[in-house]
């Protein structure tokens, strides 16, 4: 190791106790399971579930009047699926759709922004039997949460499908090769069997995380450009897929990455020693080299990563301490080869095309836009009778849209029909509802400052009427709210952005780019609702009557000095506007 | 029959009820025997020897220890020396030493003694009673006539002393709720009696155990604290189906005190509401002057203050039919009617029926006990309740007890009479290093609040383990918050719950994994298998389109479930008059069940059979429960009765579920499997926790752990004694009866005890 290094030295974060001692994040997670005195898990087991894809919450509407009852929060646990891609088979989907409905308290689906769906509401009775029934999918939640590597995304592009193909079987296998190895998942919830996804490990090694794990959480992306749905500044570790012609095709075949590294949203109100942050792009390799490149970036920041200070911990904060040279030359000679030049590439949008397209190898694929996320009632109901008679694909897109995909010509009329008469095709959707995102938020989130996705849909109203007042109902601005600054929304990566800071109040950020490759600045802070509609209606006024061509609303207000630009989060995130 | 009484007399005698006609009975025939015991004192003994008295008093409510003190002062002003002990405070084995006895004792429930002479009643009616033959005695039993055993324990010690050959000294007097009266009259004999026997001086040294570390208090029953309400609040969830409410109350400047255990008393009254109601139904007027026992008000008043409107007696019925043209319906249930109720359905018709006649039907309203759940090492001058809610529906409306139903519409700052009853039957072990096991069901959680609360502040040692039922885990586990803090501090060392509503643990699992094998087991669940108290899946479902419903509005439940609007509304009508039972498929399970009186001895027995023999019929059983039953001079129930026996209580008599072999026997370890599988959807109660624990309780009572049990007399105590019982024949290795002397002891040595109601 390179000794001019700078390591932090401070005392252990009681984390780093946590799963030390976890002895391969088992804790005593079966005990608590047996405990029926309380419906949650105490001491590290509330972590360590984590780990495990799971998160406890209660409701926190019901909570002070339980609490005044003398009754414990009704406490139940978040379950988050890893699914590598976001791709789900019509099978594993009605699998789902039964578990939502009878056994969790909210009977919904969510899509999250990270391709994947969560159970909300899930009883502690009903939380091992859902392991159980999910490992009959084929399906798991091992480390979507937690120090680890979590749930690896892919461009969800339907129309060059054999680029897809490729990058999707990377994604997998990045997923499958970064993943923990312990048995205790398979041990805790699944009585030791483990028949699916993943093999049996019966001796337990960590050789890539390590007996301690990551010191924070890590993601990952593969990416297909011209399209950034996959949002990679948000990420730690990125594959931006390269892809050549050839002989045998028009279409582009995959021949390497551009790997970009530490990228990361999440920031502490008020401490500037906490930021956002878009990733360095450290330069291409070829396909033969991609596990070795993604396991030297995972075992660099494990081992050079902060572990006294969990605010500092994400990589991007040890690329800013170590040195991004030297960090890069560190993956390099641990995965035994240098990076060659990046090669070009160009991001232009974030967004999912809504509706019908066709791919290259003449399959349909449908995308319907699901607000929020949220998958619950008549909905809900669609999506189980498509996929009773879709034969093809699902797939969950980083905007929290669903993918009917691969259909044939002779089913397009079918699915269609089922998709409109649930109300999974409405015309009315206007382009701003359709890019904007929230966090879940109220209720579930313990973290949540502020409601971001109950308060979204009302807001998006709003601030339809604001564009269709400046007559610009056929444009659209990445909006996007979150209830905390923990970066689940990715708001900073928005071009108007909520961040929440009480109930009713946010700090408004202004200046990110429609392609998601700026940092947006705080513009207003700890403001009211209506206080950001009077100022949205100034700026979408002006906006209106000043854009050039095309101009998008975080370009405009940085070219016409409403905000400055923030060139890299660590030096200017933080200077007042 | 030719009366020697004028007839003046017999008219006066006319008007007694039937409590005041047993009464001039053995009143007047006790002035009889009273001069024929001065007769019969041995010839030439001038001098009388000096006697031993005890006055023995077995109270659960504080009465009969009330009417035992009065005895004792107006023995004492007849200058007789006796001594008053409390039953709990008296070796059963010291009987025989025994010269007189006067017992004034109280009944329980279904005819219990109360619960500080059960070792006294064990040990008369065991194996090893002894032989009474030096011993004088007599009994005055206090009871209520609403009940069907009346005054049942003073008859039973009435009989079995003279049974064992001890000699009655006057006849019992059986006294109803308003007992002053016959109470005065019988002490004022008892008195005369026993002073004729006994010389002026006394022998027996005055040793009057009782009051010595309990701190009197100012307020009492007559003359109640008026305590202002603290603190009113729910302690279950907002959706459970039955409220229960936690009381905290002000003491102020009461300096009244009280300790873990006991009770509160509130002095009732019924709500202005209810009577203004039976003074319209019965078209009586409010200003007609009424004779109370302490003397005359108007009826408006005497109905609000002096006479239970809520509770009826058989006798009231009986009497009432003569005031009313309507006939009353033989079978009405007088348990579940208020007077509000019958006078709805049966007004009175003639123009004699005044407010006395309906006051002289009554029963006198008595102040309603609550176990307290606090203490004041902790909570100071603040007393804490935890009180169920009791009502019931009639013609739509509903009806409070009227106690807890002042209390179910009291709120804060509200002001209620409130007197301490102690329980020196329900304490802490002296020793704070003793361990404790404590069974509560429902609001019998109560006092094990303030048990813990005690140990608390007394930094106790001593481990404690609780069991605890009630319906459903999420929603009413009582003071759940409090007891996890207890565990987390350590002061709890153990907890187990039983939940009787929820669907056990690994019903979820049987969902995922076990659908196919699911479908073997419910056909060994179709037939005498536990219905009764069984949610089913497509009520389940019901209440999860109910709560959609709440969560995401009408529309959303009528898409995504596709039902029609008239289904929604209907389930949510019978959630909300039955409760989740009521979502089953054409569910006719009446809104309150009658409660069975079957005898635990022949459940007992018919379990006992159906062990030896899992296949017997219910006709079988008649024929061989025929002789048990009379052997214990028993009533044998029909072939019927015994059928529904069976199906009534499933979780104990599962053999009945296993497939017949042709021999009758279990061989099959199929059916094992099978038998295990369906407990899985049995009802679970605490007595089920504490036989899990069977080892580890049966550890406990080895190391000195003290036991205590609080609620429900009828099934829930009855039932963990049995569990006991078990755990001692099996774990000790006794036999039935040593196990019975092993509870005995354990009662008679104050580590056995119960507040149940």
């Amino acid at each position: 190791m390179n000794k001019k290094v700078k390591l932090v030295n401070g005392p252990l974060s009681d984390n780093e106790r946590l799963k030390s001692n976890s002895n391969y994040l088992r804790g005593t997670i079966t005990k608590d399971l047996a405990d029926v005195v309380s419906g949650g898990f105490r001491g590290d087991n509330f972590q360590l579930i984590r780990f495990h894809g799971m998160y406890e919450q209660d409701d926190r509407d019901l909570r002070p009047e339980r609490l005044a009852r003398k009754l414990e929060p009704l406490k139940n646990v978040m379950l988050r699926c890893r699914l590598p891609g976001g791709i789900i088979t019509p099978k594993q989907w009605l699998g789902i759709d039964e578990f939502a409905t009878k056994s969790t308290e909210y009977g919904s689906i969510r899509l999250t922004n990270r391709q994947t769906f969560q159970f909300h509401g899930v009883l502690k009775e009903n939380i091992k039997p859902m392991h159980q029934w999910l490992n009959r999918l084929s399906l798991d939640s091992l480390a979507t949460a937690g120090d680890v590597n979590r749930n690896v995304l892919c461009t969800s592009n339907p129309v060059e499908s054999r680029l897809h193909a490729e990058a999707y079987a990377w994604a997998t296998k990045i997923s499958e090769h970064l993943l923990p190895q312990t048995s205790a998942y398979a041990e805790i919830w699944l009585d030791g069997k483990k028949q699916h996804s993943t093999e049996d490990k019966h001796i337990d090694k960590e050789p890539v995380l390590g007996s301690s794990y990551l010191p924070r959480k890590f993601k990952t992306t593969i990416s297909i450009p011209p399209q950034n749905d996959v949002d990679i500044h948000a990420n730690d570790l990125n594959f931006v897929a390269i892809s050549a012609i050839s002989a045998d095709s028009s279409e582009g075949k995959l021949i390497g990455f551009n790997v970009l590294v530490g990228g990361g949203l999440s920031m502490t109100h008020g401490d500037t020693a906490t930021y956002p942050n878009t990733a360095y792009d450290f330069g291409f390799i070829s396909l033969d080299h991609v596990l070795d490149c993604a396991v030297a970036v995972v075992t660099t920041q494990r081992d050079w990563g902060n572990r006294s200070d969990r605010k500092n911990a994400k990589t991007r904060y040890t690329l800013q301490r170590v040195g991004v040279e030297v960090f890069k030359s560190e993956v390099e000679s641990r995965m035994g080869v240098s990076f060659s030049p990046s090669r070009d590439y160009a991001f232009s949008s974030r967004g999912d095309k809504i509706g019908w397209l066709q791919g290259s190898d003449q399959s349909w694929h449908l995308t319907l836009f699901i607000e929020n996320g949220r998958l619950i009632g008549k909905r809900k109901k669609g999506v189980a009778e498509i996929a009773k008679i879709h034969m093809g694909d699902f797939r969950l897109t980083a905007n929290q849209n669903l993918i009917v995909a691969n259909v044939k010509s002779d089913d397009k009329d079918k699915i269609e029909s089922l998709a409109r008469q649930y109300l999974l095709m409405e015309e009315s959707t206007t382009l701003l509802r359709k890019h904007a995102m929230a966090c879940v938020s109220l209720p579930t989130c313990p973290l949540a400052m502020a409601e971001a996705e109950r308060f979204l849909p009302e807001l998006i109203d709003k601030v339809d009427t604001l564009m269709e007042k400046h007559r610009l109902s056929d444009e659209y601005i990445i909006f996007r709210v979150a209830g905390c600054p923990n970066g689940c929304g990715r708001a900073l990566l928005s071009e108007i952005g909520l961040v929440g800071k009480a109930i009713g109040r946010y700090n408004l950020y202004l200046g990110g780019n429609r392609e998601g490759t700026r940092i947006p600045k705080q513009y207003r802070e700890n403001i009211t609702v209506s206080e950001i509609l009077t100022e949205l209606d100034e700026l979408i006024g002006s906006w209106a009557e000043n854009r050039l061509d095309n101009e998008g609303f975080g370009d405009y207000v940085i070219r016409s000095g409403v905000i400055e630009a923030v060139s890299d989060g660590a030096v200017d995130f933080w200077t007042p506007a | 029959m030719n009366f020697p009484l004028s007839p003046e007399i017999q008219r006066q005698l006319e008007v007694l009820d039937s409590t005041q006609q047993a009464f001039v009975a053995g009143y007047l025939w006790s002035q009889s025997q009273a001069i024929s015991t001065t007769d019969l004192a041995p010839a030439g003994t001038l001098n009388v020897p000096s006697r031993n008295i005890t006055i023995l008093s077995a109270s659960q409510t504080g009465n009969a220890y009330g009417v035992a003190k009065q005895l004792l002062a107006q023995m004492e002003a007849a200058n007789i020396t006796a001594n008053l002990v409390s039953a709990g405070d008296f070796k059963a084995r010291k009987l025989i030493k025994e010269d007189i006895v006067v017992l004034v004792v109280s009944t329980q429930g279904e005819g219990e003694p109360p619960e500080e002479a059960v070792p006294l009643n064990r040990y008369l009616f065991g194996k090893k009673a002894p032989k009474l033959d030096s011993l004088n005695f007599a009994v005055f039993a206090l009871g209520d006539t609403s009940y069907p055993s009346f005054c049942k324990a003073g008859k039973d010690f009435d009989e079995k002393l003279a049974e064992l050959g001890a000699k009655r000294l006057m006849p019992r007097v059986d006294a109803d709720l308003d007992f002053q009266l016959p109470a005065t009259k019988w002490i004022e004999e008892t008195v005369d009696v026993i002073g004729k026997l006994t010389s002026v001086s006394g022998g027996a040294s005055s040793n009057d155990v009782i009051g010595v570390s309990e701190t009197s208090n100012i307020y009492d029953k007559k003359s109640p604290y008026l305590a202002e309400c603290l603190e009113y609040q729910s302690l279950v969830d907002v959706d459970s189906d039955k409220q229960t409410v936690h009381v905290a109350i002000d003491l102020g400047e009461s300096k009244l005190h009280y300790q873990p255990g006991d009770a509160l008393g509130i002095i009732s009254q019924n709500a202005d509401a209810v009577v203004d109601e039976v003074l319209t139904l019965s078209g009586l007027s409010a200003d007609e002057s009424i004779y109370v026992s302490n003397g005359q008000k108007s009826l408006v008043e005497a109905l609000r203050h002096d006479f239970d409107l809520n509770q009826l007696t058989p006798q009231f019925i009986a009497q009432y039919r003569q005031w009313c043209s309507d006939d009353i319906d033989a079978d009405i249930d007088i348990s579940r009617i208020s007077l509000v109720a019958l006078l709805h359905g049966f007004a009175p018709q003639s123009k004699d029926f005044t407010g006395q006649v309906l006051c002289d039907l009554l029963k006198p309203l008595t102040p309603r006990l609550y176990s307290i759940s606090s203490s004041q090492a902790e909570v100071g001058e603040e007393v804490h309740l935890c009180v169920g809610e009791v009502s019931f529906e009639h013609h739509g409306q509903r009806y409070n007890g009227s106690a807890t139903g002042m209390l179910s519409s009291l709120e804060e700052e509200d002001n209620l009479s409130v007197f301490i009853e102690p329980n020196k039957r329900f304490r802490l072990p002296e020793n704070k290093d003793t361990a404790i096991i404590m069974i509560g069901a429902g609001t019998g959680i109560a006092p094990f609040r303030g048990f813990m609360q005690q140990r608390s502040a007394d930094q106790a040692v001593g481990k404690n383990w609780l069991f605890f039922g009630n319906r459903h885990f999420r929603k009413d586990f009582l003071y759940q918050s409090e007891w996890l803090s207890y565990r987390d501090s350590g002061l709890l060392s153990r907890i187990d719950l039983a939940w009787s509503r929820d669907v056990a643990n690994d019903r979820a699992q049987v969902y995922v994994q076990d659908k196919l094998r699911e479908q073997a087991t419910d056909i060994y669940e179709c037939d005498d298998a536990p219905r009764m108290e069984k949610i089913s899946e497509i009520a389940e479902h019901r209440l999860k389109i109910l709560k959609f419903w709440e969560k995401h509005g009408l529309q959303a439940a009528l898409d995504a479930f596709e039902i029609s609007r008239r289904s929604l509304y209907d389930y949510r009508r019978r959630l909300k008059n039955y409760g989740v039972l009521g979502l089953n498929d054409k569910s006719k399970r009446p809104k309150r069940l009658r409660q069975s009186n079957w005898d635990s001895r022949i459940i007992g027995k018919i379990e006992n059979l159906r062990k030896q023999l899992p296949n017997i019929g219910k006709e079988q059983l008649h024929l061989l429960l025929t002789p048990f039953c009379q052997s214990l001079d028993l009533a044998c129930p029909s072939v019927s009765t015994i059928g529904r026996m069976i199906a009534k209580v499933p979780d104990k008599m599962h053999h009945n579920l296993m497939q017949n072999k042709g021999n009758g026997l279990i061989t099959d370890e199929q059916d094992i499997i099978k038998q295990q599988k369906m407990h899985r959807t049995h009802t679970v109660y605490v007595q089920d926790k504490i036989r899990e624990q069977a080892a580890d309780v049966w550890q406990w009572l080895q190391d000195g752990a003290h036991f205590y049990v609080c609620g429900d007399a009828l099934r829930m105590a009855k039932d963990v004694e049995k569990a006991l019982l078990e755990i001692i024949t099996e774990q000790g290795g006794y036999d039935e009866a040593d196990a019975v002397d092993y509870l005995n002891t354990l009662r008679e040595d104050d580590r056995y005890q119960r507040d149940i109601y």
